[in-house]
């Protein structure tokens, strides 16, 4: 995970090193191992799983001189052996106290990876308590048993401290291997300060836990194959299918199938595939003017092998999802203990692969929604009982692929999202008024929990009292490209679906042209392609104050000149030119049309970080090598459309209280133009009654039987204003043009002048009806200020009527 | 590896900005390249200058005059110093490459008071040579651009 | 060069015994468990000397031993146990049932070197050894 152990590892001894892998590799297992066991107690080939993995660990640490994890290690091997010999059987106290040791290993393995020691912690409590375990099963002990397994940490070890200090008597009869200090000094203590006096904080320590472990990968041979995806082991590896007991003859199939390789060496590999990709490009170029057709289906083969071998190496770095999965049930099982609930997690999928830079980043998201799924969702027992409901809550996560895409599934059977106590909070926080609140609708009101700083949890419990949110989740989900949902029934379950790309590292983009340089545009964002022709520029673009836009089959697309907002404009505005060309994108909620030169074609680009002198530059997103070897950049659809203002969203903190109010309902949400009447009035137009955008010069009006009329595509074409028709006194100052909304209905159209146009919106409108009169629809809260809203039918139906008669 | 251990070794790579003569560890140097095809960064800080693509490793190019805030742009194509860092490549573009030169760690001296503006936060001592003075550039605060970054 | 099969199923025991007994001057392959270790002597690799650990998954040292011990091959190769002492039960056992030696992990190199003389190993190496 962290860059630096590759620099440490160097310095280590490679048997140290080895030792880590395996043993961080066999931890992992052995949580999970631990608490089947505790479902099925009398599982015997997990029993000695588990007893060869704490067994293979004392052994091994012993020859490298680490005295204290030996003394842990030894103990739990001793209470491990009374279970295998069947002497006790496994109950919570016993498990308990097993995955403390687990956890207090972990933590030592940690200071062994960072300081070559296993570090100053203190287990002499853990030590004592494993060895009383060890004679009376548990039974006579729960106390200090349970506090060894106590979350928060705060747990009594003086009640077994010192009872038996002298850690080293318990494996006096070891001999040791002599060539290292038993107890090096105490270097750094990052690890075991953690703990407390030996009891393991089962949450901390195993997040410390993680740190050596995902520096290598295991490849099988045939990484389709069932086994080798989730054999993560090279040595043992039995497999976690519950209920399924690999036999003897696969494990040995699986583990002579597969090796460990350093992951660097495979994004070094990636690195290199994209290399030959390239020069393949290049070869294909030159063959193409060639006519040896010998040399032609030569560089035809090799343009198969590589793309074969870049399916291939592409698929090396996947990794089951499973590596993300094996670790929650262990937090599962820890949560429900400490808020003393009954939840099963069932895991569905596990198998199901994705690249690895993106198991990665789900990793927070999905264990915050399942620590979120234990603490707030599922019921305490009682609760569950008195609902009629099983006393385990269980949730479920599944896990499959659909087209280029994994779907993740997190369904829970708990109590559901009440939309009423979303509401009520939604008041609380001054996001609604009561009044607003109540008319959303309960699926709007259910996703409000992922709006910025709305935690639905009311205390802070030791559990989710780490200051993330749901829009942190979503956030992190969006950042990978990725979307979320939830929906939830009260009393029945909440289900939440997330839907992730299934690689980064190579996606198909769109290749266009900027002033003089290429930018590559995923095709994820990509709606469509157009070219406009002079002809359809005039009638189709208009500038809406300084805002360009675009009629695309009855809507308007707000246009972002790519040159403009990357600064490197020539100060020519593209809609002036012979020709333009739009790329339709779409940022999380909005649809924008991004003009950029040209189109040069689509591929498939390898795609590349940027640099940290580069990384706050919001447009782009990261970098590619284009055939020719050159670097393009690639466009970050979201940023771009932040910068060319055509997207606000919670993030920007100035405006969040218009995107707040956005949520308002009514069904549809409407696109509406802004515009000024008179000297300081608004009003909104629904932009379904606008059928074109236009500017007149003021000169260009003519009076035709007492009524103002411009000559408009060849008839003539009556203007209202809409100042007067709205009762508002008179129009400003005219100035030398007009900003003429142009309406058509029974095939004759009418030019509404306003005075001047300020912006295009897209919300939900609730209308206030008490300001309703003829034409205006209501008022509604629109960015901020109170708005009214007018129907153009209405007004115009009315001035036409009035126009009968005077023959225009 | 990285420059922390500038001061601990003993053979610099020098180069030239305008008149001045500074010195990196050669440890940190990972290869000096000519002037490469380079894709500008719109948007991005002044210092740098684009990106290059070396044997399918993506490198931003800093342009060091500006970094120091010298007067007036590269006499001739700039040098490339490609230097290795833990998120990926930075390349220095340069006047010019100087010698390989081997110190005695002993003559390592702070910043003389007369060194002033941009050019006293870029170096970390001075070498006395012979006929010159060597700054040693700090590596990290010459690649740190970030945070004049455009937000 | 005297061979040796160092048979466990830890790689990083594996990586310790084996340099360990490379440093008293044996040639070192090793096998990751019970089958493992009987592909590699099919192969045609004759281990003078092998170690075995006892618990291991697929076949344990034990049931290799019996496997040994009834091919006419290898019947008589020396093996020794390498165990821990919460296994001191199955030792006599294992003497029992063939083994010709046992040592507890954790062992220094001088440890090995006197059980590996109990075998009749040991004086012509000695000069070999270093460190």
């Amino acid at each position: 995970m962290s860059s630096g152990s590759d620099h440490e590892s160097g310095e280590m001894p490679e048997e140290v090193v080895e030792f880590l892998v395996e043993s961080n590799e066999n931890l992992d297992r052995l949580d999970q191992d631990l608490m089947a066991l505790e479902s099925n107690p009398h599982d015997k080939e997990r029993l000695s799983s588990i007893f060869r993995t704490i067994h293979t660990i004392k052994g091994t640490c012993g020859f490298l001189g680490y005295s204290k994890l030996e003394s842990v290690t030894h103990v739990g091997e001793n209470l491990l052996s009374k279970l295998r010999d069947g002497t006790f059987v496994l109950n919570a106290t016993l498990t308990d106290a097993l995955l403390a040791m687990v956890d207090a290993t972990r933590a030592m393995l940690h200071s062994i990876e960072s300081t070559q020691s296993d570090g100053d912690g203190d287990y002499t409590a853990l030590v004592s308590l494993l060895s009383e375990l060890t004679v009376n099963g548990g039974e006579g002990s729960a106390a200090e048993a349970d506090g060894a397994a106590n979350v928060d940490g705060e747990s009594e070890p003086t009640s077994v401290l010192s009872q038996n200090g002298d850690e080293r008597s318990v494996s006096s009869n070891a001999l040791v291997f002599s060539t290292k200090k038993p107890d090096a000094p105490p270097v750094s203590a990052s690890g075991p300060t953690e703990l407390a006096a030996g009891v393991a904080t089962v949450v901390d320590s195993s997040e410390s836990g993680e740190v050596a472990e995902p520096t290598s990968v295991t490849v099988g041979t045939s990484s389709q194959q069932e086994g080798s995806s989730s054999g993560s082991s090279k040595t043992t590896a039995p497999e976690n299918h519950e209920g399924t007991p690999v036999s003897a003859d696969v494990r040995s199939v699986v583990s002579d199938s597969s090796i460990r390789v350093d992951v660097a060496l495979l994004d070094r590999l990636m690195d290199l595939v994209g290399e030959l990709v390239l020069a393949r490009n290049q070869i294909l170029q030159f063959t193409a003017a060639e006519s040896s057709s010998a040399l032609i289906s030569t560089t035809q083969r090799l343009n198969l092998i590589t793309s074969e071998l870049q399916e291939s190496v592409m698929k090396t770095r996947m990794q089951p999802i499973g590596n993300v999965l094996t670790k929650l049930p262990r937090v599962v099982r820890d949560l429900a203990r400490s808020c003393s609930k009954l939840v099963r997690l069932d895991l569905e999928g596990k198998e199901t692969e994705l690249d690895r830079t993106i198991i990665e980043s789900i990793k927070d998201p999905l264990t915050h929604l399942i620590r979120n799924g234990v603490d707030h969702a599922i019921e305490t027992p009682e609760l569950r009982k008195a609902a009629g409901k099983p006393l385990e809550g269980v949730i479920a996560i599944s896990a499959y692929h659909e087209g280029g895409y994994v779907n993740i599934e997190i369904r829970d059977d708990g109590s559901g999202i009440d939309p009423e106590k979303i509401r009520a909070k939604a008041v609380e926080k001054g996001i609604h008024t009561p009044e607003t609140a109540q008319k959303l609708s309960d699926r709007d009101v259910i996703n409000l929990i992922f709006s910025a700083g709305f935690s639905t949890a009311e205390k802070i419990t030791n559990v989710s009292g780490r200051g993330v949110g749901m829009d942190v989740v979503k956030t992190n989900i969006e950042r990978i490209g990725g979307t979320i949902e939830v929906s939830s029934q009260v009393g029945i379950g909440t289900v939440f679906r997330i839907r992730i790309p299934l690689t980064l590292a190579i996606v198909p983009a769109l290749v266009v042209t900027c002033v003089d340089q290429r930018y590559a545009i995923p095709q994820a964002s990509l709606l469509e392609l157009l070219r406009l022709e002079r002809e359809q520029i005039d009638a189709d673009v208009s500038v809406l104050d300084g805002a360009p836009v675009y009629r695309l089959r009855g809507h308007l697309l707000p246009l972002v000149d790519l040159a403009e907002v990357l600064g490197i404009s020539d100060g020519e505005r593209p809609w002036t030119k012979e020709s333009l060309n739009i790329v339709v994108l779409q940022a999380e909620e909005t649809q924008f049309g991004l003009v950029v030169d040209g189109v040069v074609d689509t591929q498939e680009i390898v795609v590349k970080p940027l640099g940290r002198q580069v990384k706050a530059v919001t447009t782009f997103s990261g970098a590619t090598i284009m055939g020719d070897g050159k670097v393009a950049l690639i466009v970050d659809v979201a940023g771009v459309a932040h910068l060319g203002r055509v997207l606000r969203t919670a993030r920007d903190t100035e405006s969040k209280a218009t995107v707040t109010r956005q949520v308002e309902d009514l069904g549809e949400k409407q696109t509406l133009l802004l515009v000024q009447v008179g000297d300081s009035g608004r009003v909104a137009v629904p932009l379904q009654s606008i059928d074109r955008l236009e500017e007149f010069r003021a000169d260009a009006v003519e009076w035709a039987g007492g009524q103002p009329v411009v000559q408009y595509r060849n008839t003539i074409m009556p203007l209202l204003w809409l100042s007067t028709a709205v009762g508002l006194t008179s129009a400003s100052d005219p100035g030398e043009t007009y900003q003429v909304v142009v309406h058509s209905a029974n095939s004759r159209s009418v030019g509404v002048v306003v005075d001047a146009i300020l912006d295009i919106t897209e919300q939900r409108v609730t209308l206030d009806q008490y300001a309703a009169r003829l034409g205006v629809l209501g008022s509604a809260v629109i960015s901020d200020r109170v708005t009214e809203v007018v129907d153009l039918s209405v007004i115009i139906g009315d001035f036409l009527s009035d126009l009968v008669g005077i023959g225009v | 590896m990285s420059s922390k251990s500038t001061r601990n070794s003993q053979q610099y790579c020098t180069f030239y900005l305008g008149d001045l003569l500074l010195g990196i560890s050669v440890e940190d140097v990972q290869e000096v390249i000519k002037t490469q095809d380079m894709t500008p960064v719109p948007l991005a800080p002044g210092v740098v200058t684009g990106l290059v693509n070396l044997r399918g490793q993506i490198v931003t190019a800093l342009d060091m005059r500006k970094r120091f805030q010298l007067n007036g742009g590269f006499p001739k194509p700039p040098m490339n110093i490609v230097i290795s860092q833990e998120d990926g490549a930075v390349s220095l573009l340069v006047d010019e490459i100087g010698d390989v030169v081997s110190i005695d760690p002993e003559s390592f001296e702070a910043p003389p008071e007369t060194l002033e503006g941009a050019c006293r936060e870029l170096v970390t001592g001075v070498f006395k040579l012979e006929h010159s003075l060597l700054l040693v550039l700090d590596l990290a605060a010459a690649t740190a651009v970030e945070e004049v970054a455009a937000a | 060069m005297a061979k040796a099969l160092v048979i466990d199923d830890s790689s990083a025991t594996r990586m310790i015994l084996g340099k360990m007994l490379r440093e008293i001057g044996f040639e070192v392959k090793s096998a990751v468990d019970g089958q493992d270790a009987i592909r590699c002597l099919e192969e045609g690799y004759l281990p003078e000397i092998m170690l075995v650990d006892w618990n291991m998954p697929v076949m344990d040292g034990y049931e290799f031993l019996k496997v040994v011990r009834n091919r006419e091959a290898y019947n008589d190769v020396p093996l020794m146990m390498v165990t821990t002492e919460t296994e001191m039960d199955r030792v006599l056992a294992a003497l029992e049932a063939g083994a010709n030696e046992y040592v507890m992990k954790p062992f220094s190199k001088e440890v090995i070197i006197d059980k590996l003389a109990m075998l009749g190993f040991g004086d012509e190496d000695e000069d070999e050894e270093y460190g």
